[in-house]
């Protein structure tokens, strides 16, 4: 029955196309966008004194860590509670609820999220190819990473897990929200007010006493497997950022330390906050949606 | 005959404590399998509750229910029903063809043809491939009724279903639920406020009043071996003392009594030097019924 839904939930996701865009094509393209006006409007005014060497792989990597920015979360969030919130909002609850069950809805429901958000995470990661190949195009040196092909392989899986764990956290966010709230905008803005608050909360944790809390930070543990990535292909300390790097020492020791607990906690929050919206859902009365 | 619908005691209080609302209080009630049963009651009376009830939408505060003889409202249940609740439950975003896509989906339910076989049947065949959001109540009314029709259903559920529709989309409404009653042999539970309307199409009804049930019984044993016996008289006010359970009507009073009671009852208005200037049968709707048993004014055409 959750196949059934998923196949349904699709065609709702393909056709409602502006929304779609918006939530997962609209990153993509920021990257895509973003990283062309920085190559033609800074890199080549400011010619090959300045800029001489390119970095595809790296190029690559950072596509893939688009959504680690709280600023992008917005779009997943937006699309997540569309997803999410849309059959309260639509009042369609009582047009599908004879039709399936309402745990296999809401798989589905996170199924379709899956594949919208690992196909926008792989369009990221194209943006990010297609911005390395013309910084590649302009440059005087082409910086290849000084590890063989699995390796490079490695690290970008792990860039891409990073970034989707990262999402799924979020998205089981939203759906808790979403189904506590019954409304698409509390949706949007609940967990966005969230993430910056613990993004915010997260600053808190170079102190030592508090230092053991930071896997729990969603923007850390995502923060330190890009690193562990990074370093993975010998390009040291270019993603853990320069407050946690200020408060850890070395970024890269405290990454590889980090990095499997912060994978643990991010599988912890998806898990977590899916099953307990699904257990709300399953017991709550819709009287009016 | 087997029932389609049986429930016992079946209760849903919303809230607790002293301002808990009890919009359904211990039904009994029996729908048998096959013809229209019309669920009538003022707003507020407890029918689109027990509707959401019978369709798993909300969970009973007590008693229990049979629905096409199972016991728990489950998935397989639910599939042989089809139910159109309250006003239409559409995506904008979807035309209609990809809204009874979705939905056959969402039900496992593949036959292909399906889809334009019931927009032709609710008329909306030209409208196939426009957005939901273009359409105006009447469309939309008639595109939840597909929706509901297109797994063919043993029973269908409707809740209002001709609100919003014009005269000829009513009467329309009208023949194609005798449609599906008389030719495929579906069983139909519709709520409606339009009581005409309900005498028109249903065979058998129950009147639900603040969560409880009133009456219930065959529409035409309501409307035809309890006639109205009605009286122009006066003074008014001593008739009226004098029947008892009466009500307004014209320029007159009715009351529901039995025919063999009518003599002693002229008997009795005449010894009270009551002057009985008109004295005559008229047949009973279920509107008079309605009055009667709810003692309320029926909802007006339009009202949620």
């Amino acid at each position: 029955m959750i196949l059934q839904a998923l196949h349904a939930e699709l065609l709702k996701l393909t056709k409602n196309r502006w929304s779609t865009f918006w939530a997962y094509g609209f990153p993509p393209l920021f990257t895509l966008i973003g990283g062309l006006i920085v190559q033609f409007v800074v890199r080549l005014p400011a010619g090959a004194e300045m800029f001489n060497a390119a970095a595809p792989i790296s190029s690559v990597r950072d596509g893939l860590a688009t959504y680690s920015g709280l600023f992008l979360q917005i779009v997943p969030i937006a699309g997540a509670a569309i997803l999410f919130a849309g059959e309260y909002r639509w009042e369609t609850w009582r047009a599908i609820l004879t039709r399936n069950g309402r745990t296999s809805i809401m798989l589905a429901k996170l199924l379709a999220f899956v594949i919208a958000a690992v196909i926008s995470i792989i369009l990221c990661g194209l943006a990010g190819l297609l911005v390395g190949l013309v910084d590649a195009s302009q440059a005087a040196t082409i910086v290849w990473p000084k590890a063989d092909n699995g390796q490079i392989a490695l690290s970008l899986a792990m860039s891409f897990a990073g970034a989707f764990l990262q999402l799924m956290s979020t998205a089981g966010l939203v759906m808790v929200i979403a189904v506590l709230s019954r409304a698409i905008i509390a949706a949007i803005v609940g967990p966005f007010l969230i993430l910056s608050v613990a993004e915010i909360a997260s600053i808190r944790s170079r102190l030592p006493d508090y230092r053991d809390w930071a896997p729990l930070f969603p923007n850390l543990a995502s923060d330190a497997i890009q690193q562990v990535s990074h370093s993975m292909i010998g390009n040291s300390g270019a993603t853990f950022s320069d407050l946690a790097r200020s408060a850890f020492g070395d970024a890269d020791a405290y990454a590889q330390k980090l990095a499997p607990l912060g994978a643990a906690a991010l599988v912890f929050w998806a898990v977590a906050l899916t099953t307990t919206a699904i257990f709300v859902f399953r017991a709550q009365d819709l009287s009016k949606e | 005959m087997t029932a389609a619908l049986e429930t016992s005691g079946l209760g849903k209080s919303f809230g607790s404590g002293a301002g808990a609302v009890h919009a359904l209080q211990a039904l009994d009630l029996s729908i048998p399998r096959g013809g229209v049963f019309g669920v009538l009651g003022p707003n507020g009376a407890g029918k689109s509750t027990l509707l959401r009830l019978v369709l798993g939408l909300i969970k009973p505060s007590r008693g229990s229910f049979r629905l096409l003889e199972q016991e728990q409202t489950n998935v397989s249940v639910l599939r042989r029903i089809g139910a159109m609740i309250e006003a239409p439950s559409l995506y904008p975003f979807l035309t209609a063809r990809d809204t009874l896509t979705a939905f056959a989906r969402m039900s496992g339910f593949n036959e292909p043809g399906r889809e334009a076989q019931v927009l032709e049947r609710v008329g909306l065949t030209e409208a196939a491939h426009r957005r939901a959001k273009t359409f105006s109540m009447g469309m939309r009314q008639r595109l939840a009724l597909a929706a509901a029709l297109l797994h063919r259903p043993e029973l269908l559920i409707l809740d209002e279903p001709t609100n919003g529709l014009d005269p000829a989309g009513i009467q329309e409404m009208r023949v194609l639920i005798r449609d599906l009653v008389d030719k495929d042999g579906v069983t139909i539970i519709l709520s409606s406020h339009l009581l005409d309307e309900v005498e028109k199409v249903c065979d058998s009804v129950a009147i639900l009043d603040r969560g409880k049930l009133i009456a219930s019984g065959r529409v035409a044993d309501f409307t035809q071996k309890s006639s109205l016996f009605y009286l122009e008289v006066e003074p008014k006010n001593v008739a009226i003392s004098i029947i008892g359970n009466s009500r307004p009507h014209g320029a007159g009073i009715a009351v529901e009594i039995p025919r063999t009671e009518a003599p002693d009852l002229i008997r009795r208005l005449v010894n009270a030097n009551v002057a009985i200037t008109e004295a005559r049968w008229i047949a009973q709707t279920l509107e008079d019924v309605f009055l009667l048993r709810t003692g309320a004014a029926p909802p007006k055409d339009g009202a949620p």
